[in-house]
């Protein structure tokens, strides 16, 4: 039986004991503060990530250079890896699938790398169900085909509080619609094609969120549903959210995710959506 | 006159005399609607529709009736106002294809286009009502056919289209409730008889039709104002009513004098040597000039030794006959329209200039609300004039500068959802009607609305986002009124909820309050406050203040509407 590895980036907002237990290693985005670069996950905590923006400084993220993963597929070689999965943040968003796949030519042991065209945990879930499927014995062409069919049924929406972030940092894509409005709305947001895209708009954050349910409702199909819901320091509305989904659809699985870093740099804190799939 | 055949000439005459006599009578049509609303403008829509039309007609020189006809329809559908406006110029519409390729009419064929008039009216209304002009229309027509059954000429069938008309005018209390409990006949359907009447009285040679030759002027009892504001300036010469190429007199000048104890025989006396198709009508304070010359400076000149000018217009006949030889007046309408049409590619949107693939028309009265709007996402506000109701072309002009191949128009007005239908037909452009009853609604409909995406998926959202909201609109009553649930005095303020009268008050923001008692549930969670022109930041953010306090649950926020008419509009959803 071959040992599979996964391999994953800091935008993945895997929890850190969940990663560790099922022996996903994180490759960090580096986050900069001005000309302060903290590597996300390793010296920088969500909470002073979170406690800074507040205050209202700016950061910024850079993908890792390839050799750092490089480094990472190598060392997992010498542990007796024989494949390795690296799955990571949508190439339209970011430039850590270029890194991932510039070192997976360098290195000996077979890498390979999966676009999840998604980001926080729409890519974190797929790390999460290929390390399960390597731990229980799955084949690399297994293991791939699970990562490519989520892919194609993953469903994202979430709200921000406001589209700054994202327009500041270059990601807004098609939300760029929805700048501006002297009323006060929430933008409500999907990923399309990998990148962001304008959904509708409410007025203030309760009926926001009263539309991500019903879109919910409407997208969920028949099967249960592996779920998660992500918040960008918003612990108590993230677990509100959760028990109003439970209550709407049926789950086979929930995990609450704090954006960490790197997505948080994109999205600002206020954030708040949920990523789905049929289980 | 008693004409034995229609023909394009008489046909005119009778249009201007069915005109003048709506028109005078305008203000009783008005103040027959069933709300006691300042903006009540069946008579003045109808008119101004009517206007329109006249303009696009001209004089009809060297035309077949059928083609007269045919550009009464034309002006009506593209001039077409409110409701009613857009009925009545389907009723043209009707008539003229009843009419088509006819040289003269003789009254079979005047039965035969009442009744294709009244089949057209049915069919262009989505949900046909009985007891509006729809109903008249079609009392006019069968009377009209069984007179010609009877055997009768021209004028008895005109004279059995009227008698027709009145009687089921009378009927319409019966068909519809509201009218009953009003106590009012149709307001459309009185309008539609006064039309007809004038027609007959002229008919008949019973009135002085206004002098021949200048087509724009409107029908001028001696001592009537003239023109409204804001319609195309010579546009009455722009479609082959000069038929010769060299035009001896080149430049259609119109303007208005405006001043006191102002003479027409002394301001015509220093305008005729200056040229031909002279008109000055109007009184003493208002006198609108028409003439066509040589030199428009000097007309200008005499205009404002008697007073100001207002609305000047100098447009050069022979380059409108010019271009009208070379065909440049296309399918698509005139009124100020900006062509932003082009191919469409396989994937419809971000080609030939587009920017994106749905854009958005709106219509909305106030600065605040342009803004607001605008700030949205619409690519076009519409302010709609002195009715606050834009006419079908004013919509197209909208539509037509909108730089994506897909459009949504959002009328926010009961009185426009027809007229923008109509639109809808008068533009090659994909149109997408989302039938929003007032403003706030249509702020509902901008949530859902994206710039990209399937435009029939998105029109549908919208739809439905407009439907989740209810809305409070609060005026005064410009009279009593019996026939609503609360009593309604003239100058009290009312509070329309959702469109109909369910409260009423001696002060703009009691009637709020009122009307919010009756509406808001604890399942709300947001009032939205439009404060109008009328109304103070101080006074708003004061209900505003008093609206919290008394719903603790709902978030309240104000905006500056800057409405006419509406001191308050609101939201609640």
């Amino acid at each position: 039986m071959a040992k599979i590895r996964v391999v994953a980036d800091s935008g993945c907002d895997i929890p850190k004991d969940m990663a560790d237990e099922l022996g996903i290693r994180l490759v960090p985005l580096t986050i900069h503060f001005g000309d302060e670069e903290r590597q996300d996950g390793v010296d920088l905590s969500p909470e002073e990530f979170y406690r800074r923006l507040r205050a209202g400084e700016l950061s910024r993220t850079t993908q890792p250079a390839p050799a750092a993963f490089e480094a990472v597929y190598r060392a997992l070689a010498e542990e007796g890896v024989e494949a390795i999965v690296s799955i990571h943040l949508s190439s339209k968003l970011s430039g850590t699938m270029q890194s991932a796949s510039l070192a997976a030519q360098s290195v000996a042991v077979p890498v390979h790398v999966v676009d999840s065209r998604s980001a926080s945990l729409g890519s974190g879930l797929i790390a999460i169900e290929a390390a399960r499927m390597a731990r229980d014995g799955a084949s690399v062409d297994e293991i791939l085909e699970r990562a490519r069919a989520i892919v194609a049924q993953q469903q994202v929406l979430f709200m921000v509080d406001t589209l700054e972030y994202l327009q500041r940092n270059g990601r807004i894509g098609k939300a760029q619609a929805f700048l501006g409005g002297l009323l006060n709305v929430k933008p409500i947001l999907t990923l399309e094609d990998g990148i962001v895209a304008p959904l509708e708009r409410a007025r203030g954050r309760a009926k926001a969120v009263a539309r991500l349910l019903d879109r919910l409702a409407a997208t969920a199909g028949a099967a249960p549903l592996r779920v998660a819901v992500l918040h960008g320091d918003a612990p108590a509305e993230a677990a509100a959210l959760a028990g109003q989904i439970r209550a709407r659809v049926q789950v086979a699985e929930l995990f609450i995710g704090l954006l960490g870093p790197t997505i948080g740099t994109h999205v600002g804190p206020g954030t708040l959506g949920m990523v789905y799939y049929p289980a | 006159m008693a004409p034995r055949q229609l023909t394009a000439q008489v046909f005119c005459e009778l249009m201007a005399a069915g005109a003048a006599y709506l028109e005078e009578r305008k203000e009783t049509v008005n103040a027959l609607n069933v709300f006691p609303v300042p903006d009540g403008d069946t008579g003045t829509n109808m008119a101004l529709t009517l206007a329109a039309a006249r303009r696009e007609l001209g004089d009809a020189h060297g035309l077949s009736l059928g083609d007269a006809a045919q550009r009464l329809a034309r002006g009506a559908l593209l001039g077409a106002r409110g409701n009613s406006g857009v009925i009545l110029s389907q009723f043209l519409r009707g008539f003229a294809q009843g009419m088509a390729g006819c040289e003269t009419a003789g009254p079979r064929e005047l039965a035969a286009a009442l009744a294709a008039a009244t089949e057209t009216a049915y069919r262009a209304v989505i949900k046909p009502v009985e007891g509006t002009m729809l109903t008249v229309g079609r009392g006019a027509s069968e009377a009209a056919e069984r007179a010609v059954r009877a055997g009768a000429d021209l004028e008895g069938v005109l004279a059995a289209a009227v008698h027709g008309a009145r009687e089921a005018l009378a009927r319409t209390p019966n068909l519809l409730p509201v009218l009953a409990r009003a106590g009012v006949v149709d307001a459309g359907g009185q309008g539609f008889v006064y039309f007809l009447e004038g027609i007959l009285a002229a008919a008949r040679g019973e009135r002085v039709l206004p002098a021949a030759g200048a087509a724009s002027a409107q029908p001028a009892p001696a001592g009537a104002a003239p023109a409204a504001a804001g319609h195309p300036p010579a546009a009455h010469h722009a479609h082959g009513a000069i038929t010769h190429e060299h035009v001896e007199h080149r430049y259609c000048t119109e303007f208005l004098i405006r001043g006191r104890n102002l003479d027409l025989d002394v301001i015509r006396q220093h305008l005729e040597p200056l040229g031909d198709s002279l008109l000055v009508v109007g009184d003493s304070e208002l006198v609108k000039v028409h003439v066509h010359t040589n030199h428009p400076g000097r007309a200008l000149e005499v205009g404002t030794t008697h007073g100001e000018l207002l609305e000047v217009s100098v447009a050069n006949m022979q380059e409108q006959n010019r271009l009208a030889a070379q065909g440049a007046s296309s399918s698509a309408p005139a009124a100020g329209a900006v062509a932003g049409t082009g191919p469409v590619d396989a994937n419809g949107a971000v080609s030939n200039g587009w920017t994106k693939a749905i854009g958005v028309v709106a219509v909305a009265q106030g600065d605040g609300w342009r803004a607001l709007l605008e700030s949205l996402g619409v690519d076009q506000v519409v302010a709609g004039g002195q009715t606050m109701n834009p006419s079908a072309a004013e919509l197209v002009a909208a539509i037509e500068a909108v730089q994506a191949p897909d459009v949504v128009v959002l009328p926010n007005n009961s009185n426009i959802v027809f007229t923008a239908r109509q639109a809808m037909e008068l533009t090659d452009r994909r149109v997408h009607v989302v039938p929003t009853r007032t403003v706030a609604a249509g702020v509902a409909a901008m949530m859902a609305y994206t710039p990209d995406g399937d435009p029939k998926t998105v029109a549908q959202t919208m739809d439905e986002a407009a439907k989740q909201v209810r809305t409070v609109e609060i005026t005064y009553a410009v009279r009593d009124s019996e026939a609503w649930e609360v009593a309604v005095r003239a100058g009290d303020c009312i509070g329309l909820i959702d469109g109909e009268i369910r409260a009423a008050g001696p002060d703009p923001e009691a009637t709020v309050l009122a009307a919010l008692e009756q509406l808001v549930s604890p399942d709300d969670s947001l009032i939205s406050i439009y404060y109008g022109q009328d109304v103070s930041e101080e006074t708003a953010q004061a209900l505003a203040a008093r609206v919290r306090s008394q719903w603790p649950h709902c978030e309240v926020e104000v905006y500056a509407g800057g409405q006419p008419v509406y001191f308050y509009i609101l939201a609640v959803e």
